[in-house]
């Protein structure tokens, strides 16, 4: 535990310190202080977890320190970024300390300390950063190292030095394909004279039983071979499967892994808050991709902690409520549907959704009327949301603002989503859906205009090969008949914008996918098969690719993609429609003015319909997208007088959609206008810095907010 | 391998016959100036490289095209198991169109840090050069933006020395 501890340190107060140094520079930073706030904020709980008090009060003391300057109430100037650079020495000594007690005097010092913080002179915001504020610490990634088991290892370097042998076996293969072939050239010669004496009107027959004889010799000689050939074949394949699975088994480590650190947490956070928990770890044996483990840890025991502090009732409020006095919190890991499935669940109080819509209004996050209309999914959502949280006092434990936000943008990190559920007294669980592994995968390869790609294979519904006269077509668009039901089909080559093949089929190949808006058939030239694959990511530098989520290598070594299912249901949609769109636009255009086109983004239906509502009543032409890269995929065609974005969405946020947009030499004339729950002053500072024109908060609905932003950018008078 | 091939101790012939050969070679001060590049064709023009960029060499593999991107980027293809791009330096550097590929190659070239492939329709190999014969590349080729000059050679069209830190920047701008 100790040295799990000295790890951690060690790797936070280098996180501090950059970030100090880095402070010092840029004061008042909003992202640095964050990610300060952050560091200080793991390390608390990390010494709280060893139980070393002397070091959780010198975290506690500096955390305090960047909530001060967060909230702009002292600017952290030169003496004060002293001390705490003295504060971060004393913790890493601390963690190696053979006493700590007898630092104990330092740490009374520092954390009484008249803090040394120059009075706020005045407000960090006065000096933005000049610059988009980078992450200021992260390792890089491709020449990191890593910790393997020296079993693992060995086991690996066994199979690669069997390989090795293996290959020179090649060599004698080659040697008896020369040696058949003399033979055949021998017969041949044979053969020839044989031939030329029968011509002759010579007695061949002597001749002939000695070819009968080498042909014989011959097929004795390839039977050989290839059995031995076949041997060498399974062997060979058997080694590649060990050296496979070796190397991948060098990448997993089992959920367990990181059991005792979850228990612990729980067992001291119970103790702590007086609550009675049964703590359950199940799955342990389930098999994690071990950089997916190192990224979760941490969000996985946020969210035990939360369960606890949050979830669980005092040991006299569950006797109240007929329940047992010890809470249960369980945490599952599972592999399911091709997806790692972790879910943490207690049988607390839940959140009581009227209690949480009071909330979110109080917090002036949006009005009555709409938080009314809010669904349960949606309200849940605002849990999300940094700095939210409904405990109103701040304890150690939890409901600092460091919290759900934090789990959210772990999952997303790792290509996955996490959900919450609740019955209001029954309890809340917390559902974090990721890839099992950030490498391997289970997909179905098939051909899209001559070349491979593949599709994770959960994400397919059924794949069918229908005669071509079973196609029928309405107003244009193409469907065929599924379970009594019509399934509209895209030519994958379209969306892929790759060559159509005009040339007639008698049997169509189609890939059934769906999302949550319904079902699609998707016609490719050939199904190849499904398999595992390796997935590598593509190139940096390419950016993000439309309907491209990674590559892999076919079994031949030739390269394929892997298609984005989410971005290739979007194309599909947006293709399906097309037509009628089009159409619709092309006749509602007025023939002196045409309505200039706005693109809305916002993952929330209900805001997303409240804002086309106010913009289509104020005549412009609404388009909408439901999150930044469906929207950044939009407004690169240019066609957008103005675009409107909400900031937290899956897949890219609003902050980076703005940044690409106004990063593009074509694009960046176009106004971006950010619409958020988040109302802090830094979330406006990085919004702003990302390049938005105007950053607004949800509750401009009512108050016209929106529409005189609208009206300001676009330089048109404003709408009475 | 045979690795213990290359560790035995050379024979005492070998070595009197490599000591004759070194010595044989002219002066060091005769190699001041003059600049070995890996050339090759592409289209009906001549570019050269350092070979220190060059990290392979090898006949052309199957190249999966990407969506959605322009024709500077060919697709990607496999290096060694690494998925990587791959670049048309015809359609990058403009080049005139040439005799046709009777053995088109894929070049894997690295450059600060960045590792990409692309494809050329002919690899001449290594070829030296003399410094002071590097003439300034005329305004009017459209790859000159990418060359630092021209080697005049006796055989063929110059040879144009690419400049790597450009060449790389247009290969980033044909990736987005």
């Amino acid at each position: 535990m100790r040295e799990l501890f000295l790890a951690e340190t060690e790797t936070q107060c280098r996180v501090l310190s950059d970030g100090l140094v880095a402070l010092e520079i840029r004061p008042g930073d909003p992202a640095l202080l964050e990610s300060l706030m952050r560091a200080a904020h793991s390390l608390k709980g990390a010494a709280r977890i060893i139980e070393l008090g002397e070091a959780v009060r010198v975290a506690h003391a500096m955390e305090d320190a960047f909530v001060s300057a967060q909230k702009g109430e002292v600017a952290l100037g030169s003496s004060a970024i002293d001390r705490l650079l003295r504060g971060v020495d004393l913790m890493s000594r601390l963690a190696s300390a053979e006493s700590p007690a007898e630092l104990q005097d330092e740490v009374e010092d520092f954390v009484t300390g008249p803090a040394g913080q120059d009075k706020a002179s005045a407000k960090p915001g006065a000096a933005p950063a000049t610059e988009s504020s980078a992450p200021t610490a992260k390792a890089d990634d491709d020449s990191r190292s890593l910790r393997v088991a020296a079993e693992s290892l060995d086991q690996l370097l066994g199979s690669a030095g069997e390989s090795l042998v293996a290959s020179r076996r090649i060599r004698a293969f080659s040697n008896e394909f020369w040696r058949l072939h003399g033979h055949q050239r021998k017969t041949a010669a044979t053969l020839e004279s044989a031939i030329a004496s029968a011509s002759g009107g010579g007695d061949v027959s002597s001749s002939l039983r000695q070819l009968q004889t080498m042909v014989e010799s011959g097929d004795r000689l390839v039977l050989a071979s290839l059995a031995e050939f076949e041997r060498f074949e399974r062997n060979s394949a058997q080694l590649s499967q060990r050296l496979y699975g070796q190397a991948l088994a060098c990448r997993m480590r089992p959920f367990g892994a990181i059991a005792s650190s979850l228990r612990r947490a729980a067992r001291d956070t119970a103790r702590h808050l007086g609550r009675e928990v049964a703590f359950e770890v199940r799955g342990e044996g389930t098999d994690v991709d071990r950089d997916l483990l190192d990224k979760i840890e941490s969000p996985l025991l946020h969210l035990v902690r939360n369960a606890i502090d949050h979830g669980i009732e005092p040991p006299a409020e569950r006797a109240a409520a007929g329940k047992p006095a010890a809470g249960r919190v369980i945490i599952e890991a599972s592999h399911s549907a091709g997806f790692l499935v972790i879910r943490v669940s207690d049988d607390g109080h839940g959140v009581d959704p009227a209690e949480l819509r009071s909330r979110v209004v109080a917090k002036g996050l949006t009005d009555a009327a709409t938080a009314a209309k809010l669904t349960g999914g949606e309200l849940l959502e605002f849990l999300f949301l940094p700095g939210f949280s409904l405990r109103a006092e701040v304890t150690e434990i939890s409901g600092r603002g460091v919290g759900l936000d934090v789990v959210q943008s772990a999952a997303r990190e790792s290509r996955g989503t996490v959900r919450i559920s609740s019955d209001p007294g029954q309890g809340t669980a917390f559902v974090l859906q990721l890839p099992i592994s950030l490498s391997v995968m289970k997909a179905l390869i098939f051909e899209i205009g001559g070349e491979p790609y593949a599709i994770p294979l959960a994400r397919v519904d059924r794949v069918m090969c229908v005669p071509a006269q079973a196609i029928e077509s309405i107003e244009g668009s193409q469907y065929v008949n599924v379970d009594q039901s019509r399934v509209g089909i895209v030519d994958g080559a379209a969306i892929l914008n790759r060559q159509l093949r005009n040339e007639p089929r008698e049997q169509v190949d189609i890939l059934l996918l769906s999302s949550a808006e319904g079902r699609f058939g998707i016609v490719v030239s050939r199904f190849l098969g499904e398999g595992e694959i390796v997935v590598q990511p593509l190139d940096k530098r390419l950016g993000r690719v439309r309907d491209i989520s990674a590559a892999a290598l076919t079994e031949d070594g030739s390269p394929m993609l892997l298609l984005d299912v989410d971005d290739f249901l979007l194309s599909v949609k947006r293709l399906a429609a097309g037509g009628q769109l089009q159409g619709i636009t092309a006749k509602s255009a007025g023939p002196e003015k045409a309505a200039r086109q706005i693109l809305v983004v916002d993952d929330s239906l209900t805001v997303r319909e409240l804002e086309r509502k106010l913009l289509s009543s104020l005549g412009y032409a609404v388009e909408v997208a439901v999150d930044g890269m469906d929207a950044w995929n939009a407004a690169r065609t240019g066609r957008f007088a103005a675009v409107v974005t909400d900031v937290d969405m899956p897949r890219m946020d609003g902050i980076e959609l703005t940044r690409l947009i106004k990063n593009d030499a074509r694009l960046r004339d176009t106004p971006v206008i950010i619409v958020s729950y988040k109302d802090r002053e830094e979330d406006r500072l990085r919004g702003l810095d990302a390049g938005a024109d105007y950053y607004l908060t949800k509750g401009s609905f009512q108050d016209e907010g929106l529409a005189r932003a609208v009206a300001d950018v676009l330089g048109e008078d404003p709408t009475p | 391998m045979n690795t213990a091939f290359f560790q035995r101790e050379p024979e005492a012939a070998d070595r009197e016959r490599w000591r004759s050969e070194i010595a044989a070679t002219p002066p060091s001060s005769d190699h001041a100036g003059r600049l070995v590049l890996f050339v090759f064709r592409v289209g009906g023009e001549r570019f050269g490289i350092e070979p220190a960029h060059v990290e392979l060499a090898a006949l052309l593999p199957d190249i999966h095209s990407m969506p959605h991107r322009g024709a500077s980027l060919a697709g990607v293809v496999n290096v060694r198991g690494t998925v990587t791009l791959c670049f048309s330096l015809a359609d990058v550097l403009g080049c005139a169109p040439g005799p046709a590929a009777d053995r088109p190659m894929l070049l894997v070239l690295a450059h600060g840090g960045w590792r990409v492939a692309c494809r050329v329709d002919h690899a001449e190999g290594m070829s030296e050069f003399a410094q002071p014969d590097l003439q300034a590349p005329p305004s009017t080729l459209q790859a000159a933006t990418h060359v630092k000059g021209i080697f005049e050679s006796g055989n063929g069209p110059g040879v144009g020395w690419l400049d790597m830190d450009s060449l790389f920047e247009a290969f980033d701008a044909a990736a987005r």
